[in-house]
């Protein structure tokens, strides 16, 4: 899920960049660091919207370096076990994308007239082949389970329950 | 009247059997005596209650009882006579119980008569009956608890002319039933039957005891009950030891060629006392082909042949007839038997543990474990309405898992092995394994949950896993996987991925040169950079380099399910996507890269803003299409550093503003930097050359010139631009 969020920071900045633009600087980096990374309380960060403020800066002894505190609002995507959300598979296994995060369906969590058949298109179809899943095909899915590494989050979904699976054909769509 | 006080009587003498049962717990010794103590007390409690009598007479049996210790006052209305009779020998007591038993059914009628004239007129009526039965157990069991029981106890013990106790067998867990059969039959026959009392102890099973004087009585008691017990007894015990076999249990073989082998049931008959199993073979083939065609075979195996799958190829290689039969039931997954063992052994449940009852009556309750003692384990229900605690065999829990629940494996072969449950089937888990992202089954006592993750283990002596290492036969590859005594290799060959395992001592050494690769459009790759796949079964894919070696290059790609994410490809069917991270210029670069004397070469050009809305578009060149660019460039801020972009001028035809993405700002003094500045500017439409429009562009092949001195964008070092097309001009002004 998607949260609008203030996280805080300290960002040591280089001397050579002081000076009149220092401020933007400042955010520059910020950006530069935050964007795109993942904490495991926060989940993805997904986009910087803006400042709070910046604080003083603390010059570092020794280094030169100064640490500013910079509050800012930002995007986040953060996912939670039980929580259902669409998603573009990537691989057959199979991996599907919701925005920064992977997610990985397996074989046990696929409804059972489901199977596996590869090939050139790998892909998942049922025995009426009605319904097919294949790679960027749309599916909704719901996540059992979440795993945080350093990093990175990594999550397990299901397609077995009500309502969830294929929404979205791509060779269709 | 007096029948009825037979009755009576013979009802308290139940009464007091049951209780003996009640009582006699631990003491063995006692047992014999229990029935005698019993009168022997009440005899004392009589004595004592001689004086009260009188007056409580009437309060006990109007209302139904006072109770107080001295409520067995009730009971020894019956006993308050035979004290009396013969209260003043003590030695004599035995027999006077003797006749008190046997007599009971002749004799109590007259010695009812006597007692009534001695006591008071005890009209038990039948209502009374029942109430009086109910004081006369709780005083006994009261008096049992509260007095002490040394009292005369050598006056207790059996003499010689005591009635003996008998052993007699009877049906396992049916002791008390037998008891009461007997007890019953003594009401009905009344004094044919000459045996003092039976008794059934709880601890011991199959037995009773019976007292009697004489052998011939006891038998004779029993002899109507004998058949019966027989057969209850053979059925009973046999089936208590059976082991309960049921389809997919896992079992291990006991004799035979597959003495120790783990077994899976495939069908029980228990008509026949017959087990289906499955299990991997252990044929040897030769033998089987020495067999069918008539040659010697040896009497004795040498060996025992290994557990293997049967191989068909092989059979038929040795003209061994193969013919395919598949038994509907032995249908599904063969599972990795490694991972597997047939008997639970000691369950390790730890506090916090969420479990699960499987057997009892408490079947599917849920709770956590919060204590855990020898036997039993102590939990806390899920259930509202449960007490807070409840003591559970620990035979008959089972470690609970949910999907979604990360778990770390604490026995086993894959000790130490971390991953999430997918997926739970009574016993066994399906776990998706964080290092290699495939499905294992484990039994739910061998893990634990955990948050942990494992990276398994990533290095054997020197070599970690991904590094690049040099074998024996001067081929290379990645390490992909470290098992336990070999590695994972990826071998360098662009076409067909291949991997082998490899022993340690195979491995020569670690390449760690610095490799120079040119990509497809002569682009400098070195380890780091990203490129793009442009042929092959992997087109189309952006991944960082790790290594590079001989013209080939080693790409890691996180959505790559093979080889652990590896792929092998060569040098020129891949080109380079973003900036590089080292040194070099690039073609068509309109800002000039400059190895900096220093030793990390990481010198960007000027800073570019790129702006949130639309990626740079290019037209042309290597960029073509890169409206991914922007794409490729957040893809990469997850996995590995930040890359500059250098794009010609040229190629640039959308106006818009770059984000900058510099490197760390670790490089002092460089005078690359300085043109921070002014580059700033973020309207300029060109983004590139903003300082001087002449100084600028740096053509190809002019590499080396900014070598020796730092580049001063101010100073015109830089030739003039009617020089640049003689190229190396600079060169000559130094």
């Amino acid at each position: 899920m998607f949260f609008h969020i203030v996280l805080e920071r300290n960002m040591q900045l280089h001397p050579r960049h002081f000076g009149r633009n220092l401020r933007e600087n400042l955010v520059s980096k910020l950006m530069k660091d935050v964007e795109g990374t993942c904490s495991g309380r926060h989940g993805f960060v997904v986009a910087i919207t803006g400042i709070e403020n910046v604080g003083k800066g603390l010059i570092r002894d020794g280094t030169g370096f100064v640490t500013f505190p910079v509050k800012y609002q930002c995007v986040v995507f953060r996912p939670f076990k039980g929580e259902i959300l669409e998603a573009a598979v990537t691989m057959m296994g199979f991996f599907a994308e919701a925005g920064p995060v992977q997610i990985f369906v397996s074989n046990h969590l696929i409804p059972d007239d489901m199977e596996f058949q590869s090939g050139d298109m790998p892909n998942y179809t049922t025995s009426d082949g009605s319904v097919k899943i294949q790679k960027d095909s749309e599916v909704r899915l719901k996540i059992i389970g979440t795993r945080v590494d350093a990093t990175e989050i990594f999550c397990i979904g299901t397609i077995k329950d009500d309502f969830l699976g294929v929404i979205n054909d791509p060779t269709t769509a | 009247m007096s029948r009825g006080r037979g009755v009576e009587d013979d009802d308290i003498e139940d009464e007091e059997y049951e209780d003996e049962d009640h009582f006699l717990d631990e003491d063995i010794g006692r047992r014999c005596c229990t029935s005698s103590k019993k009168r022997r007390r009440s005899n004392f409690i009589d004595d004592v209650a001689e004086e009260d009598d009188e007056e409580d007479d009437d309060e006990l049996y109007s209302g139904g009882g006072k109770k107080h210790s001295k409520a067995p006052r009730v009971a020894s209305q019956f006993f308050y006579l035979e004290a009396q009779v013969d209260s003043d020998e003590e030695v004599e007591e035995d027999e006077r119980e003797d006749d008190f038993i046997v007599e009971t059914g002749a004799d109590l009628p007259d010695d009812d008569v006597g007692r009534r004239m001695h006591s008071h007129p005890l009209l038990l009526r039948e209502d009374e009956h029942k109430k009086m039965l109910k004081l006369l157990r709780e005083a006994f069991r009261l008096e049992y608890d509260e007095e002490t029981i040394d009292v005369e106890q050598q006056a207790l013990l059996p003499s010689v002319r005591y009635p003996k106790l008998w052993m007699v067998k009877c049906a396992t867990g049916r002791e008390r039933e037998t008891v009461a059969c007997l007890m019953q039959k003594y009401i009905d026959k009344g004094s044919e039957l000459q045996i003092r009392s039976v008794i059934a102890l709880d601890h011991l099973k199959n037995y009773i005891y019976i007292e009697a004087d004489k052998n011939a009585h006891v038998r004779e008691a029993v002899k109507d009950m004998l058949v019966p017990i027989r057969e209850m007894t053979v059925v009973l015990s046999a089936e208590s030891k059976a082991v309960h076999l049921s389809r997919d249990t896992w079992v291990k073989m006991k004799v035979g060629t597959y003495k120790g082998d783990l077994t899976q049931v495939i069908d029980v008959d228990n008509v026949r006392q017959r087990v289906t199993v499955k299990l991997i073979p252990r044929i040897d083939l030769q033998e089987l082909a020495n067999k069918l065609e008539g040659r010697e075979v040896a009497k004795k195996k040498a060996f025992v042949p290994p557990p293997r799958f049967m191989n068909v190829d092989e059979a038929r290689a040795l003209h061994i007839r193969v013919e395919c039969r598949r038994n509907s039931i032995s249908e599904g997954e063969i599972v990795g038997l490694s991972t597997l063992f047939a008997n639970r052994k000691k369950t390790h449940f730890m506090k916090g543990d969420a479990v699960i009852v499987v057997k009892g009556d408490l079947k599917i309750l849920k709770g956590w474990v919060k204590k855990v003692e020898e036997e039993n384990v102590h939990i806390r229900p899920e259930m509202k309405g449960l007490p807070k605690t409840l003591a559970v065999n620990e035979k008959e829990l089972c470690k609970y898992f949910e999907p979604g629940n990360h778990v770390k494996v604490v026995s086993g072969t894959k000790k130490g092995g971390t991953g999430m449950v997918v997926k739970v089937e009574q016993h066994v888990l399906i776990i998706l394994s964080d290092t290699t992202k495939e499905h294992i089954r484990f039994f739910a006592d061998d893990v634990v949950e955990s948050s942990e993750v494992a990276t398994g283990v990533t290095k054997i002596g020197d070599y970690e896993l991904h590094n690049l290492v040099l074998l024996d036969n001067n081929s290379f590859g990645v390490i992909i996987g470290v098992e336990n005594e070999a590695f994972q290799v990826l071998k360098g060959v662009p076409e067909r991925p291949e991997v082998f395992l490899v022993k340690l001592r195979e491995i020569k050494c670690k390449l760690h040169k610095k490799f120079n690769l040119q990509d497809r459009y002569r682009n400098p790759v070195s380890v780091k950079d990203v490129v793009r796949i442009l042929e092959g079964p992997c087109k189309g894919k952006q991944c960082p380099v790790e290594h590079i070696y001989k013209g080939v290059v080693f790409v890691y790609d996180r959505h790559h399910l093979e080889n652990a994410g590896f792929i092998c490809v060569k040098a020129d069917s891949c080109c380079i996507v973003g900036g590089s991270r080292s040194n070099g210029n690039r073609n068509g670069d309109s800002f000039s890269r400059f190895s900096s004397f220093k030793t990390p070469p990481r010198v960007p050009p000027s800073p570019r803003i790129f702006a949130r809305g639309g990626p740079p578009f290019d037209s042309g060149g290597r960029h073509k299409g890169g409206r991914g660019g922007r794409d490729a460039l957040i893809a990469t801020t997850l996995e590995s550093q930040i890359k500059v972009v250098t794009i010609d001028r040229n190629f640039i035809s959308d106006n818009i503003i770059i984000l900058t993405l510099t490197y760390d700002t670790s490089r002092y003094g460089i005078e690359s930097e300085t043109p921070m500045h002014p580059s700033r500017t973020p309207l300029h439409p060109y983004m590139t050359p903003m300082r001087d429009p002449g100084a600028t562009p740096i053509h190809d092949g002019m590499r080396t010139p900014m070598r020796d001195k730092a580049w001063n964008p101010y100073a015109p070092i830089s030739p003039p631009k009617d020089n640049r097309e003689e190229g190396n001009p600079i060169l000559n002004d130094i």
